[in-house]
């Protein structure tokens, strides 16, 4: 499994990031980096915790990683709970809870698969 | 060459390693993970860096709150703000623009556009700072040529009657303090800054008229007789008419303009008692009778040859009073309010300030020995060899030989000083003769900014200077004489080492022959030497030839 791969399977654009950051190992270091990035987790924690602020910021900033990575569809899910809770909306970013965590883990799976695909 | 330093403030880790990667080859680039930690590291160092990546949504303080704080403080003089974020709505671009941001750059980053958006607006500041900078520099180089043409300008109107060359300068200083009080005070006149800047500099044009007054008259020690005074008030008409007969284009300057309002009624009246027209209140421009004020108080707090210096306490109740002239009393309130500002003004720092510039001017042109020789009536074809065979080559002053081809043989003097360096020997000794010589230097510098313009300062060897004076009353030579000591010993010498000297000084006061004079300012100089930092003062009384110590 290549890079291009991975991306295609957790619904990314690998074309646009390329185009972007020029050099397919840049994209790739953050790819793996992104396995490290602690957004979602502090997003999932915060939101347990009724801590909307916190978890807006840490969404946000999911949002904006996901958007300079060409992440699409876990940009997609994670625009879309940074709007409900911008607009004060928990319920509705509560609803949208597991498709957001669903296309985390996805991502995060893709990426550690390339990973193990690459170690090998 | 060295990289330029940019700041990025992003709490996302992710984004800050994107920017990082973009960015590092061709910069220095430093992270904050918050607002709070960028303004803490702008706040120690912000002079090292060029542009700010800012993001918005960041906790502890946003984007914003440090925009603000940045703006509130100018801090954007220095170095571009760019905004980066990925919610590009409308308002918060515009609210970052008003805000001080120098632009926006929209995630998703594109190492292309980012790299390229960054170096221009660097390149752009740059630029706009090189600009600024020449302006600046160019601004103060033409301030400092007009205040070195105003300096010229007063040596030159107050070096026939012996003045110290202050009087411009400080009628300058008063002339500013009163109208930038007066529109404290009022807007009846429509002084702008500008307006203000104006007088002040065509102040220094008040007394040009007294170039065309005889020296006879203009330096006549006693009291003047009723044609005399009549003589000396032309001087407001001749001013002004010297600068109405400039070319058409020239009188219509402003600063023309105002010279010869000042010229022609700087000695007007409130009361319309004044010359030369008897105008009266308002009718005298404000501008004239503000130089006239500013006359006055210089004349009364200063020391003239005729006269001792009033303290400012009672040149302020003198004018309040109405014994020197009569005077708009909104001005004279101003007066009272900036009474403690004049004081401290014409006392202290603006003196040195003159004595710098007084300094400059002599190093430029070098004014006593341009018209000393006409003054001293030497021999003509003397006047013919070059100035340097009369010049102390290290202390610039005049030399021996000087003071032996013009003095020496003279039997009309009236009062000489010899001046001993304290302690000189233990200079030369202990830190060599390089420090001598800059001792030297720093002295004979000192005696010559205390002296007037007629007084000739002699290095007559070594460490020891002679100074002739000419037309001087006896109480101005003693405190002419005590100045010179009380300055050399507050002089500073600057190291290292940091030098601190003293003189002994020795007068002599009374008609007689050079050699004369000389001998009994040395005797006295000796008895100086006793306790050091000291003077001592002969007068010679001509009719017994009995010496009168003091």
């Amino acid at each position: 499994m290549n890079l291009k791969d991975c991306y295609t399977k957790f619904g990314g654009d690998f074309d646009e990031v390329l185009g972007r950051l020029r050099r397919e190992q840049t994209v790739q270091k953050f790819v793996y980096k992104f396995l490290d990035d602690k957004s979602f987790l502090l997003f999932e924690a915060s939101m347990r915790d009724k801590n909307y602020e916190e978890a807006l910021r840490a969404v946000h900033t999911l949002k904006g990683v996901c958007q300079n990575l060409s992440f699409t569809r876990l940009f997609k899910s994670s625009s879309l709970v940074t709007k409900a809770l911008k607009e004060n909306d928990w319920n509705k970013a509560v609803d949208m809870m597991p498709q957001l965590s669903k296309d985390y883990y996805e991502t995060i799976n893709a990426i550690e698969e390339l990973n193990n695909s690459k170690e090998e | 060459m060295e990289k330029q330093k940019i700041l990025i403030v992003d709490d996302s880790e992710m984004n800050r390693a994107l920017l990082l990667d973009i960015l590092e080859e061709q910069y220095d680039v430093v992270e904050a993970v918050n607002g709070v930690e960028a303004i803490s590291l702008l706040s120690r160092q912000r002079a090292d860096y060029s542009l700010l990546l800012l993001d918005i949504m960041m906790p502890e303080m946003d984007g914003f709150e440090v925009l603000a704080y940045i703006n509130k403080y100018h801090w954007n003089d220095s170095f571009a703000v760019i905004m980066i974020s990925a919610d590009d709505s409308p308002e918060n671009i515009k609210r970052a623009y008003d805000l001080g941001a120098f632009d926006y750059i929209s995630r998703p980053f594109d190492s292309t556009i980012v790299q390229r958006r960054i170096s221009n607006t660097m390149l752009l500041y740059a630029r706009q700072q090189r600009l600024e900078e020449i302006i600046t520099e160019q601004f103060y180089e033409q301030e400092k040529n007009n205040k070195l043409m105003i300096s010229i300008l007063s040596h030159i109107v107050e070096f026939r009657n012996g003045e110290s060359g202050r009087h411009v300068l400080h009628v300058n200083t008063i002339t500013k303090y009163l109208l930038k009080q007066l529109v404290r005070r009022t807007d009846k006149y429509h002084l702008s800054k500008p307006d203000i800047n104006l007088i002040t500099i065509a102040s220094s044009l008040h007394d040009i008229g007294k170039i065309a007054i005889p020296d006879a008259i203009l330096n006549k020690p006693g009291r003047l007789t009723a044609e005399e005074f009549e003589v000396i008030k032309t001087h407001s008409v001749v001013g002004a008419d010297m600068l109405l007969n400039l070319p058409v284009e020239q009188q219509e300057a402003p600063l023309v303009k105002i010279a010869t309002e000042i010229c022609r009624w700087h000695h007007e009246r409130y009361d319309g008692n004044g010359y030369p027209d008897g105008l009266k209140g308002e009718e005298i421009p404000i501008a004239a009778q503000v130089v006239a004020l500013a006359d006055v108080y210089d004349a009364l707090t200063s020391e003239r040859c005729y006269k001792k210096a009033y303290s400012h306490e009672e040149a302020l109740k003198m004018i309040l009073e109405g014994q020197c002239g009569a005077f708009n009393p909104t001005l004279l309130l101003c007066l009272q309010e900036i009474a403690d500002t004049l004081e401290s003004e014409l006392m202290d720092t603006s003196s040195e300030q003159e004595t710098k510039s007084i300094q400059d001017v002599r190093d430029i042109i070098d004014y006593d020995r341009l018209f000393l020789n006409e003054k001293r009536t030497c021999p003509s074809r003397e006047q013919q060899r070059p100035q340097l065979l009369y010049i102390d080559s290290l202390t610039n002053v005049y030399n021996r030989r000087y003071y032996d081809e013009f003095f020496q043989g003279a039997d009309d003097m009236q009062a000489m000083a010899v001046i001993d360096v304290d302690d000189f020997k233990h200079i030369n000794d202990n830190y060599g003769h390089d420090t001598g010589d800059i001792v030297l230097q720093s002295i004979a510098r000192t005696v010559l900014s205390c002296m007037r313009k007629t007084d000739a300062v002699v290095r007559y060897g070594g460490d020891e200077f002679v100074i002739v004076f000419y037309n001087i009353p006896a109480d101005v030579f003693e405190k002419k004489l005590e100045k010179i000591r009380y300055s050399i010993d507050s002089l500073i010498i600057n190291g290292p080492p940091e030098l601190h000297m003293s003189v002994s000084i020795g007068g002599a006061y009374g008609i007689g022959t050079a050699k004369k004079l000389f001998k009994v300012a040395d005797d006295m100089m000796y008895q100086s030497k006793n306790t050091k930092n000291k003077v001592t003062i002969c007068f010679l009384n001509e009719k017994s030839g009995s010496k009168d110590n003091i």
